[in-house]
């Protein structure tokens, strides 16, 4: 069964721009908040609390440009694998919230098939917050400048660093900024975004 | 725009409507009336048919007498031919074809949905307007599944759209056991439509995985007998700002959590003018024409024509 996306969650096409993505998510929050006479017939306290979170968590991710695009990144990968499973139904599948959260974050795609990296350099074995910081420094780059050559913003790069893994949006994303990071670096994306991955403890 | 200013389209198709919802006191009635009488101001010819078994009272709305023989005589002699049971009223290409308030449903003969649905599509007119009665009963939600638009009339409250939902499940497994191919599925399908099971069979999603666990060849085919059902919702008797979002918040909450596709065709304010005229045994869009309700029922009459979902679009 299809899982509801962060663009379903919010009731909006894909490619909508920002406003619609805030008016939507103004809908969304007056539909779960308490002061909506349908919900109460048809979701729990429970349900409409979850279902809250959900649209809150949506449109923090939505609403910054660098996180969303990341998301995209995941969902077109996503995409092509759903169409080759043919498993998505005609209409978004209502799902429990609780079920929701863990298919929302699902084990992430592949995406260095896609594009390999220009230069593929040497990663080390064991990779983690320490060791990024380290293969910057060596590259006399500061996190500001990753930031600008990846599109990642800085404290997200810094919460990397710090191995602050609860700080960041979800796996997802951080393979996302992991990704751009590597390139950034010069380094090959595979290898590093593995590696760093084995270690990861956020959600 | 004039009022018999419609659109080639709209004009030229055949259609059958069911104003449903489950819930009594919502002013089904009415609006039915209303509606159709504003169609047949447009220029379409309407049969309103008054299908509230046991509780038959569209005569009224019209300001008509009970007629003298009803829809229920229609399906009881068996008859294909309904032309000789749509009565005249005092409007123009509006008829009725109507009930009485002491007969029930029962002794239905087998096979009268079917006979039925011929009969009103064999009626030489543009459109049918069926005004159901409330409850899930059996034959009320095999009428409205006979509808090519099925309008879900309801007012805003917790109660009401908690009828229209539970409408809403009997229609679509109605329609699912009678049209999928599969005694299997037909018996696993009618076993969660009450009891324990209808607890954990909610929405269509509930539904589909039912089937896919007997026969997921069967999958493909049950979700477009859902998906084409055209559903619409409107809300009566508004009263404030929170009534008039109440409409858009219960569709989206229907496709989000409910899986149907449900649009929203508009609402109705609540009018005192509506039940002074219907109180005088008037029709409101007649003698109340200048009321707002009557204002909301041309501008609802439109939306359904055109179908156009008021729903937020982002």
């Amino acid at each position: 069964m299809k899982n509801k996306t962060y663009y379903e969650i919010l009731g909006v096409a894909s490619h909508v721009g920002s406003g619609q993505i805030q008016a939507a998510y103004r809908f969304a929050r007056s539909l779960y908040s308490g002061e909506a006479t349908p919900t109460y017939g048809l979701l729990t306290a429970d349900e409409r609390d979850q279902m809250l979170a959900l649209v809150e968590e949506a449109y923090a991710a939505l609403s910054n440009p660098n996180v969303r695009r990341d998301y995209d990144i995941h969902l077109a990968a996503q995409g092509v694998r759903s169409h080759a499973q043919e498993s998505a139904p005609p209409h978004p599948e209502p799902v429990p919230p609780e079920r929701t959260r863990a298919a929302r974050v699902p084990p992430a795609p592949d995406l260095s098939a896609a594009e390999p990296p220009s230069e593929p350099a040497r990663v080390p074995e064991q990779v983690n917050g320490s060791v990024l910081k380290a293969l910057r420094e060596s590259r006399h780059l500061t996190i500001d400048q990753i930031a600008a050559l990846s599109k990642v913003g800085s404290r997200f790069l810094k919460a990397l660093e710090d191995d602050r893994h609860d700080a960041l949006p979800g796996r997802v994303f951080a393979r996302g900024f992991l990704i751009e990071y590597a390139r950034a670096l010069r380094v090959s994306d595979t290898e590093l975004v593995e590696r760093y991955l084995k270690h990861w403890t956020g959600k | 725009m004039r009022e018999t200013d419609l659109t080639s389209e709209e004009s030229r198709r055949f259609e059958v409507w069911a104003f449903g919802g489950g819930k009594g006191g919502t002013g089904k009635s009415a609006l039915a009336a209303s509606v159709g009488f504003q169609l047949s101001r447009l220029g379409k010819r309407v049969v309103l048919v008054d299908a509230d078994f046991g509780g038959a009272n569209l005569h009224t709305c019209l300001g008509v007498a009970a007629p003298a023989r009803s829809l229920l005589d229609l399906v009881r002699a068996g008859g294909t031919v309904a032309d000789e049971y749509a009565h005249a009223t005092p409007y123009p290409n509006l008829r009725l074809i109507g009930g009485r308030v002491d007969e029930g449903a029962g002794g239905l003969p087998v096979g009268w949905a079917a006979r039925l649905s011929t009969a009103l599509r064999a009626l030489p007119v543009d459109l049918v307007v069926l005004d159901l009665g409330a409850g899930v009963g059996p034959e009320t939600v095999e009428v409205m599944n006979l509808a090519d638009l099925k309008v879900m009339v309801s007012v805003p409250e917790p109660s009401s759209i908690e009828n229209v939902v539970s409408l809403l499940r009997s229609l679509c497994l109605q329609r699912l056991v009678q049209r999928l191919p599969s005694n299997e599925v037909r018996r696993r399908l009618q076993a969660v439509q009450s009891g324990e099971a209808a607890m954990r069979v909610r929405s269509v999603g509930d539904m589909l995985r039912e089937i896919e666990a007997v026969d997921p060849s069967l999958l493909g085919a049950a979700r477009a007998l859902i998906e084409e059902m055209a559903i619409t919702l409107v809300t009566n008797q508004v009263r404030d700002d929170a009534d008039r979002k109440f409409g858009a918040q219960t569709a989206a909450v229907v496709r989000r959590h409910f899986g149907l596709p449900m649009s929203y065709a508009g609402f109705v304010h609540h009018d005192d003018a509506v039940w002074r005229t219907l109180r005088r045994g008037k029709m409101f869009m007649v003698d109340a024409s200048r009321s707002r309700a009557a204002e909301d029922i041309r501008r609802l009459a439109r939306n359904l024509l055109q179908r156009a979902d008021q729903s937020p679009v982002f």
